[in-house]
Parts: structure tokens; C-alpha cells; sequence
């Protein structure tokens, strides 16, 4: 008899646990049931370059980890942090062009005013050192490039490419880098090396403001590669549907 | 008269101090006393890292559901896990979340920071009647605005993180998306590896 109720007891447990358990895995599908897309691998892309990506992303985190890091940082130890905004604002004000000609051509006529207001507010009052037309009157700037104006007209993303000194990029958006390069104050100017040398500077002196936040991203992923890759297509995505 | 007092105790005890509390608010109480403990001076003295470590990840832990967290994380593959493989991983993924959070807010000027509550928005709740919302904050740093937006999640105990999306980028998505890349991986060799790489995280 007394066997009989141990069993029993021990059945009557075994059940509620197995009740428990269940309910549990069941509340935390429930949490996340709006994440499945991404098990169904319905939010990446294609990625048939796969090791020449690999392979650039690698001379990448190379070039990141042993030139653009340290210069960056001995740069921020010289130019205090005021002047490197400055210069952040000044080239930024100079990208003006781009963002006006990609609002055009996405018809967003409010952004198209917005930005000429900013560019001409900027412009006259601090040569594009400051941001005082965001400040005074809240304007925003609309960062659309050419990469955003073709996935606007519905031009697939195609597939996933990582590009030399650039970074994440897909097949739209390299395009798009290629169609931006046309309406950049850079291209033009003389002489040539000029150019690529400004790129440069932008470059370094952009890096110091976010000291850290490359690592930040590679340190906490378990796959930093895919981690960028996905977070790049993600915020690609979500550029093209604003 | 005794059942009175009781019914007062159990009362008391029973409903949460936090039941007032909206997620908005719980999320601006948590992040401010980890920025209190980030900037406490006492900590700066010599010996005292270690302290204010130990309070952080208590206070971390208060703030987000680190078995959600990982759950989320995992995705399908949570059912590959064993109860115990399950621990393990949840004990090392908030390691991994922790260090990556403290390393970076300690990295930035926090005087400098300043970080606005914008608004929470109601989800839909879960089936098993959870109540979620998102909380919408933004931090400007160096002149730069970034969107900050926490998934938070009520089952009666105090609203908890258990998602957050960087400039629109979901951080279980992301993690969700890697662990997809690694089905080939058994559990074990997936625990394996997050120790190697917190030991090498530890030892820069």
C-alpha cells in the first residue's frame, strides 16, 4: 500500500513538473513569436561571395585594429573634442548635395526645404562648423543617398558585399556609392589627390568621435561578421522604408 | 482580530512595491541607479573595481531578463540545449551582454551623455498573459542623436529588458540571426566558444 502511494505521489509530481515545463517553454515561444522570420532566414541575403567577403572583411578589422584606430586616437589626444565636431559638421554641411539631389528624387519636397534651410542657415552663420539650424529651430536632416533612392523605387538589394576601406555594403548600395560619387563637392576639386586626402581626414577625425564602438560590436558577438552583416541589412532596410 | 492583521501582512507582502510603476519608469529608475554606480567616486578608489562590478551586475540583473534574453538569442536552437547546457549558456551570454554594456558606458563621458525618455507604447500582450510595451529613449553624445528602444516585458514581478533595439536593430534579432549561422555547432561547442571568447574579453 505504501508503495502505492509513493508511486502515485511520485506520478502526480512527475506530471505537474512535465505541466510546468511545458508551460514555461510555452510562454517563452510566446515571448518572441514575433521573431521568427529571422529563424526562417526571411531577413538576410543572398551571399555568394562568402570567403572573398570574408577575406575583405578580414583586411578590414586589419586596417580598423592597426592604422585607423591608433591614428584616430593620437588625433583625438591633439585636436580637442569642440574642433573635431567642427570638422565633423563643416564636411557633413559639405555632403549637402547628396542629400538634396536623393530627397529630389524621392520626391520628399519637406526634407528637400529642410535640408536647403539647413545648408543655407549653417552655411552663413559658422561656415557648417556648427549645427545651428538643428539648434535654434529643430530642423532635422534627412540622410538619403543614392543606395536609399533606388531601394525607394523598389530595386532589390541584391546580395551582400563587404567593400575595402568602405565596410558592409550590397550590390544597390555600391551602386549607389558609385552614383553619389558624381554629385560629391570632392570629386571635383583640384588637384586630384585632394580628394581622396579630405576623405581621409573626414575619416580619422569621424573615427575619434566614436572611439570604442567598433570594438563594442565586435566584442559582444559571437559571429562579428554576421553580426555586421545582419545589422547592416537591417538598417538598410529600415533607411529605404523612411 | 489576528485574521485581520494577517490578511494586512499578506497584503502588503504580497502585492509588489513596483505595481504603480510603468515601464517608462521602471527603465529611467534602473538605467539612473546604474549610472549613479558608474559615477559613484567611492569606486574610483583603489581595491573598489571589484565592488562596484559585483553591484552592477546585481543591478543589471534587476533591470533585464537574461533568460529571456538568451532564449530569444538562441531561437530554435534553444530546444537543441539540455536543462543544464541552459544555465550555462544563460550564465555566459549575460556575462557577455554585461561586459559589453559596462565597457561601454564606461568608455564615454557619462557626465556627457544625456538621454531622453520619449514614450512607451502598450504591445500586444503574450498568450500567456504577459503584458509587454516598448520604451523609446534617445541618448544624445557628441553632438550625435542615437535611437535607443527597449522591449520590456510584465509578468506581475516589475517590468524587465529582454530586447533592445539599436538604431532600429534588434539585439535578440541580431544574436538570433548569428546562433542561425552555428546549427551545425553542437551545444556544447557553442558554450565552448562564448568561454574562450569571454576569457580573452577578460584578459584586454
Amino acid at each position: 500500500m505504501k508503495n502505492c502511494i509513493l508511486i502515485f505521489c511520485l506520478t502526480f509530481w512527475a506530471t505537474i513538473s512535465f505541466a510546468e515545463t511545458n508551460v514555461n517553454e510555452q510562454i517563452d515561444d510566446d515571448l518572441f513569436s514575433d521573431y521568427d522570420n529571422v529563424e526562417k532566414g526571411q531577413l538576410s541575403v543572398a551571399d555568394p561571395l562568402y570567403y572573398f567577403n570574408k577575406g575583405i572583411y578580414y583586411f578590414n578589422d586589419t586596417f580598423y585594429t592597426y592604422m585607423l584606430n591608433p591614428v584616430s586616437t593620437g588625433y583625438a589626444k591633439v585636436v580637442p573634442r569642440p574642433a573635431r565636431q567642427g570638422v565633423r559638421n563643416f564636411f557633413y554641411n559639405l555632403g549637402f548635395p547628396i542629400r538634396f539631389v536623393n530627397n529630389l528624387l524621392q520626391f520628399k519636397f519637406v526634407a528637400v526645404a529642410e535640408e536647403t534651410g539647413i545648408f543655407t542657415f549653417n552655411t552663413i552663420y559658422g561656415l557648417g562648423f556648427f549645427k545651428g539650424a538643428q539648434k535654434e529651430f529643430g530642423l532635422e536632416n534627412s540622410d538619403e543617398d543614392f543606395g536609399q533612392t533606388l531601394g525607394s523605387y523598389s530595386i532589390g538589394e541584391g546580395f551582400y558585399l563587404v567593400l575595402p576601406f568602405f565596410g558592409p555594403s550590397n550590390l544597390r548600395d555600391t551602386i549607389g556609392i558609385a552614383g553619389d560619387t558624381f554629385i560629391t563637392p570632392f570629386t571635383y576639386v583640384d588637384p586630384a589627390w585632394l580628394g581622396p586626402a579630405v576623405s581621409a581626414q573626414t575619416t580619422v577625425n569621424n573615427t575619434s568621435l566614436s572611439l570604442g564602438a567598433y570594438e563594442a560590436i565586435k566584442n559582444a558577438a559571437v559571429d562579428p561578421y554576421t553580426a555586421m552583416k545582419d545589422g547592416y541589412i537591417r538598417i538598410r532596410r529600415l533607411k529605404v522604408i523612411e | 482580530m489576528r485574521l485581520l492583521l494577517a490578511i494586512c501582512l499578506t497584503t502588503i507582502l504580497v502585492l509588489p512595491a513596483h505595481a504603480a510603476q510603468s515601464p517608462l519608469a521602471t527603465l529611467r529608475t534602473n538605467t539612473n541607479i546604474i549610472l549613479n554606480i558608474l559615477q559613484d567616486p567611492q569606486y574610483t578608489k583603489v581595491g573598489m573595481k571589484k565592488k562596484q562590478g559585483n553591484k552592477l551586475i546585481i543591478e543589471m540583473n534587476n533591470m533585464f531578463d537574461f533568460s529571456s534574453f538568451a532564449r530569444g538569442a538562441l531561437g530554435h536552437n534553444w530546444k537543441r540545449f539540455d536543462e543544464e547546457q541552459k544555465i550555462v549558456f544563460t550564465d555566459i551570454f549575460s556575462h557577455l551582454i554585461i561586459n559589453g554594456y559596462l565597457e561601454r558606458m564606461s568608455s564615454e563621458a557619462l557626465d556627457k551623455i544625456q538621454i531622453n525618455y520619449l514614450e512607451s507604447h502598450e504591445l500586444k500582450p503574450t498568450k500567456s498573459g504577459k503584458k509587454r510595451a516598448d520604451v523609446n529613449t534617445t541618448i544624445l553624445y557628441n553632438d550625435v542623436i542615437s535611437n535607443l528602444d527597449y522591449r520590456m516585458f510584465d509578468q506581475g514581478q516589475g517590468w524587465k529588458v529582454y530586447d533592445i533595439k539599436i538604431a532600429g536593430v534588434s539585439m535578440v534579432a541580431n544574436y538570433r540571426e548569428q546562433y542561425r549561422q552555428k546549427y551545425n555547432d553542437s551545444p556544447n561547442e557553442i558554450i565552448e566558444e562564448m568561454k574562450t571568447k569571454l576569457s580573452e574579453l577578460s584578459q584586454e
